[in-house]
């Protein structure tokens, strides 16, 4: 079956979102802060009226920050992954189309392989990768990342 | 079948159920509208016909019958007729509340009973009674031992029984254990592949097996009938017996309509029943949830359209500019409908309370009144459904445990019929709801006996406690056991369930009694989606609203008070308030310190402002240093501090938005809000803060004597508007006179507005040329206030009065924001400022000289006793005097005066003359006799005049008279008084 990913980038990574997931791609940048807060929360934002947490996905993978651009973009995703919620990332690339076989699941590997070492974030809201013909991309799980709870979880 | 249909049908059902209930009801009053109730009731006969549910249809059949008997005056309806009916009622709503098993249900008892009233003798309809049958056949009992007696006292009083059904898997003493906290089990027994407990409590079945995660069926209610079953003798086979009876039914005819056996009681005596109006249904279409909640997102999206076409539109094009300002207001109001629709009046949960009210009433053989007020008092949708339960429990126990019965009411001089009142309402941004009964009342002595027995409290600890405390324990868990249902009358058996349900809609409960004259229970829920006033704060450039209810007052302390009003006990930052100490947090460095704080946290950030303050002051030097600093008092559950705030933005209504679970850990705020700008900001929650920087924990109780002292000494304010957005208040007692005037009658003199009254020109001031406040809303009508105790006459241009009131006239003169107001308050909810009327006049004519007196030796300030029983003349009297340079303590009466002067060192007295306890002459008297004060210069202030008074008061020893709140004249003679006296150069 063939499934539709709405892609983006952090850094040179590259990640896939199910396109079924994700509401709309927001260009409001205006966060504002919430102070104690886990570090990758970027802030609440204001989209028609709904509050959304807006989470820094570059933080949250431990990746170096990055000012915020003219490509930077949020994923807002929508209300049946749970409570109003958005992940900012560097820049969005096109709808990726891939069947559904081709993407390796992370999660068969990890129950047979190592899993006693402490989970990354990256890790825990990874669905799997995806071998494209010049890319790889990373499958992240919307669901898992709006529970995801930072530091609290480990 | 089409579930569809079916569940259509099932809906409207259960709405013509409700019409007959409450006809029902109005029927026992004697007064219903007979025909809707036969109209339901024949709908839902006609509808389950058509479906093909055979033991519902006929149950409506045989009660369509009856009702119809009524309707056509066949008979009267008695109140055995309409007991039977709502008992039918309630066997009706259980087969819709799982219509698919239906048939199942056992309908016998009901339609047998029916039948008699019909003048049947028992159920013809065998069909319908087979399935009945066969469950009575089964014994349920059996295995389980009891005392028949004292069951069958127990299940006709206030206690249901019930056998639950275990699976076999659970080990025994872990159930006992576990239904020991709900309840009593008689006994236990394993038959066949479960474990059966025969198990009596209060609670009711709903609530049981929501409390044992049973299943529905696996609660089997235990009845007379039951008993019955088991205690039979055992050669006596049931089903014979069940067989025997059915023989001795004779057959009935199968057109119940036929069958009018009772004849017609006397017609002329049907005439004279009145009618009584009919049972109003609003009309209603049905809309689903999920399809409401799309609609207010739409609306929301509506609201930033229409924000941004405002904004879009060309204000040249007075076409453009009207249509934009009517989808502004269409808008704001349909938005406001569309928040309305998931509110419902609390009324659909109370107007079930009556009719349970009844039956319990009726078991127990008692008389119980109900008075519902505020049915209409909407409440969100989920709300209103978690708070079904928890009411009903309260009820139930307040019947049971509370009213007492008619003989020992009577005993008490009460009188025999009962009252159960419960009332909704509003109050401080939350639902309250009261439920209060005039019935015994809970017995501290007895609750305080059980805790300590049961080891919840101490000896010591309940001594401790008041009545109140004591009486809050029966909500604690575990204080419920069996053994109270006997001994503490069955109070408290499932409070805590109700109080933690409660709890989970984050509303509270609270419990006053007062022995032998009732109990009052208050729950208070919040309204999710309600508006609430709040206060927009800012700290580190970002904006939070503070909730208006947990907001007492604002304090402003203005430059070297920024320093020295502040102090460090233990490194905790604390403000004297009032003489009381207001532990303080400063938001800008909570919001930078995540961690809880302990002593280091709290001291680290002391001492840096404390540093902070040092290094501004020696960076000054001579010169004086301007700054202030806002504190926010804030009252939390936990207690009252202080936060200090950078800066005050404006009060603003906001919607509550929750916190994002994934902020959960995050304690500090209760949610998040939209302010009008479409920004986001944080609602600061006071008591995460207090738990965060452990403060407030010890003064909890403090306040209350302070706000005793307030009522005292209130003064009546007039509340009044100048400007669009602040509410601005003087003292009433410093006005003369409030005059309503046209604009148009003001003239211009120079830059200057006269306005001539009673025959005299009045110079008028217009606030926001003095003071730094917004600008005014000029109207074709206005009012000035004229105070009074002035040199010339002016007056105040105000654009609307609002309201006298009374408040408290602790208004400390360190809270003015700045130069010109004496302070703020919460009046109303809403932040009031005070206005110094004087300090605004001196403001307005600047050709009096304003350096009246120089304190010419600062670094020896003279230091001022001012005895004076008004505290808004203190508060003044001492602005003015601090402001000029000297030290100023004040006293409230003469005989307190007598002993600071004797224990401080003084060097000048003023005086009031007319104080309780001692007058201002007895005081002077007093003083002049002590060797060590015979020279201080001593100042009568007061507002008593004429010579004689005058003579008086230099004859008792007062070297200057002054009347009243004259700043300069009054700063003028002390400053002459003290050169005279040497006390100055």
């Amino acid at each position: 079956m063939i499934k539709k990913f709405c892609s983006f980038y952090l850094g040179d990574r590259f990640y896939g979102i199910d396109i079924l997931d994700v509401r709309e791609i927001s260009l409001q940048m205006d966060f504002n802060s919430v102070p104690h807060a886990p570090e990758e929360v970027k802030g609440l934002v204001n989209i028609r009226g709904e509050i959304h947490l807006v989470v820094d996905l570059r933080v949250l993978f431990h990746l170096p920050p990055l000012e915020l651009d003219s490509n930077s973009r949020l994923l807002i995703f929508k209300t049946k992954i749970g409570p109003p919620f958005g992940a900012l990332v560097d820049r969005v690339g096109d709808v990726v189309e891939v069947e559904e076989e081709t993407i390796e699941e992370r999660r068969k590997k990890e129950q047979s392989g190592e899993e006693g070492s402490r989970r990354k974030p990256s890790h825990a809201i990874t669905n799997g990768v995806c071998k494209l013909p010049n890319d790889l991309m990373i499958v992240l799980d919307a669901y898992q990342l709006v529970r995801y709870r930072g530091e609290e979880a480990s | 079948m089409d579930d569809s249909i079916l569940q259509d049908f099932v809906i409207e059902s259960k709405d013509h159920l409700s019409v007959i209930e409450e006809g029902l009801m109005a029927m026992d009053e004697g007064d219903a509208d007979v025909h809707s109730i036969f109209r339901s009731i024949h709908s839902i006969k006609g509808a389950s016909g058509f479906l093909g549910l055979p033991t519902l249809s006929s149950l409506a059949h045989i009660m369509e019958t009856l009702l119809q008997e009524y309707r056509d005056e066949i008979q009267m309806p008695t109140p055995d007729g309409v007991d039977a009916l709502l008992k039918g009622v309630d066997l009706l709503t259980t087969m819709f509340d799982d219509i698919s098993n239906s048939d199942d249900v056992d309908t016998k008892d009901v339609i047998e009973a029916l039948n008699l009233l019909l003048g049947k003798e028992s159920a013809p309809d065998t069909g319908v009674g087979a399935g009945g049958a066969e469950a009575a056949k089964c014994n349920i009992l059996e295995g389980l031992t009891f005392d028949e007696e004292e069951l069958r006292k127990l299940v006709s009083t206030t206690d249901f029984a019930f056998v639950l059904v275990f699976p076999k898997d659970r080990k025994q003493d872990e159930l006992n254990e576990e239904l020991s906290s709900l309840g009593r089990v008689l006994s236990m027994v394993e038959r066949d592949d479960v474990i059966a407990v025969l198990f009596v409590s209060v609670l009711d079945g709903d609530m049981i097996q929501g409390a044992t995660e049973l299943d529905a069926n696996c609660v089997i209610d235990v009845g007379n009938e039951e008993i019955d079953l088991a205690v039979a003798p055992a050669e006596a086979e049931v089903a014979p017996v069940a067989e025997a009876e059915a023989a001795l039914a004779p057959k009935a005819e199968a057109k119940p309509a036929a069958a009018p056996v009772a004849k017609p009681v006397k017609a002329a005596e049907k005439k004279d029943k009145p009618k009584g109006e009919a049972v109003k249904v609003e009309e209603t279409v049905r809309i689903s949830v999920t399809l409401l909640d799309h609609l207010m997102s739409l609306a929301g999206e509506l609201v930033l359209v229409r924000n941004q076409q405002t904004m879009a539109v060309d204000r040249e094009d007075s076409n453009q500019t009207r249509l934009v300002q009517q989808l502004d207001v269409v808008t704001t109001e349909m938005q406001d409908v569309i928040m309305k629709t998931r509110m419902q009046p609390v009324g659909h949960v109370l107007t079930k309370v009556p009719r349970m009210v009844r039956d319990l009433a009726k078991k127990l053989g008692k008389q119980i009144e109900v008075i519902l007020v505020g049915k209409d008092v909407e409440l969100d949708k989920t709300l209103l459904e978690g708070l079904a339960d928890p009411l009903t429990h309260m009820v139930r126990n307040s019947c049971d445990h509370g009213i007492e019965t008619i003989e020992k009411r009577e005993a008490k001089g009460k009188s025999g019929q009962g009252t159960l009142t419960i009332r909704a309402c509003h109050e401080g941004g939350q639902i309250l709801i009261e439920i209060k009964d005039d019935g015994a009342g809970i017995d501290p002595a007895i609750i305080g006996g059980k805790a300590v027995e049961k080891g919840m409290v101490t000896q010591d600890q309940l001594a401790a406690m008041t009545d109140k405390e004591i009486t809050q324990l029966i909500m604690m868990p575990g204080f419920s056991t069996a053994e109270t249902i006997s001994d503490v009358s069955g109070r408290g058996v499932g409070m805590d369930v109700v109080r933690s349900s409660l709890e989970k809609m984050g509303g509270t409960l609270e419990i006053n009694s007062i022995l032998g004259e009732g109990t009052q229970m208050m729950i208070r829920l919040p309204l999710t989606l309600a508006i609430i006033q709040s206060l927009v704060v800012e700290a580190s450039d970002r904006r939070f609203a503070l909730p208006q209810v947990n907001l007492e007052e604002m304090v402003c302390l203005y430059d070297r008070d920024v320093v020295e009003k502040i102090d460090n006990v233990n490194g905790q930052e604390i403000y004297r308030l009032r003489d009381q100490l207001l532990p303080l947090v400063r938001l800008r460095d909570l919001l930078e310190t995540s961690d809880p704080y302990d002593e280091n946290i709290r001291s680290t950030i002391a001492s840096k402002y404390r540093r902070e303050q040092d290094e501004l002051y020696e960076k000054a030097g001579d010169e004086k240093v301007l700054q202030s600093l806002y504190i926010a008092v804030v009252r939390s559950g936990l207690g009252r501090f202080g936060l200090i705030i950078d800066a005050v933005s404006n009060t603003e209504e906001i919607v509550v938005k929750p916190m994002h679970p994934y902020l959960d850990s995050v304690k500090i705020y209760s949610g998040a809000t939209v302010l009008g700008d479409g920004s986001c900001a944080l609602i600061i929650d006071p008591d995460g803060i207090s738990r965060h920087c452990g403060v407030g924990l010890a003064n909890a109780q403090a306040p209350k004597e302070s706000e005793k002292a307030a009522v005292e000494e209130s003064h009546s304010a007039l509340i009044f508007r100048w400007g669009a957005e602040e509410y601005y208040a003087v003292f009433l007692p410093m006005i003369r006179h409030i005059e309503r005037i046209k604009l148009a009658d003001i003239q211009k003199v120079g830059d200057k507005d006269y306005i001539t009254i009673e025959g005299q020109s009045v110079l008028l001031i217009c606030l926001d040329q003095h003071l730094n406040v917004s600008k005014a809303e000029m109207k074709e009508e206005m009012y000035i206030l004229l105070p009074k105790y002035t040199r010339a006459p002016f007056g105040i241009l105000v654009s609307s009065l609002e309201d006298i009131v009374q408040v408290s006239a602790e208004i400390h003169a360190d809270t003015a924001p700045e130069d010109g107001f004496l302070g703020s308050l919460i009046v109303n909810d809403k932040m009031t400022l005070f206005i110094d009327v004087y300090r605004v006049l001196e403001s307005a004519m600047p050709h009096v000289p304003h350096e009246v007196s120089t304190n010419s030796a600062p670094d020896s300030k003279i230091k001022v006793l001012y005895a004076e029983d008004s505290l808004m003349f203190r508060q003044i009297v001492s602005g003015y005097l601090k402001e000029d340079g000297y030290e100023i303590d004040t006293a409230p009466d003469g005989a307190e005066a007598l002993k600071m002067l004797k224990a401080g060192d003084y060097d000048f007295l003023l005086s009031d003359l007319e104080m309780p306890e001692m007058g201002g002459l007895e005081l002077i008297a007093e003083v002049r006799k002590l060797e060590k004060f015979a020279h201080i210069p001593a100042v009568a202030l007061t507002s008593l005049q004429g010579d004689e008074a005058r003579q008086k008061g230099f004859d008792a020893g007062f070297d200057r008279y002054e009347n009243k709140i004259q700043r300069d004249p009054l700063l003028a003679t002390i400053a002459e008084l003290a050169k005279e006296k040497g006390l100055t150069a």
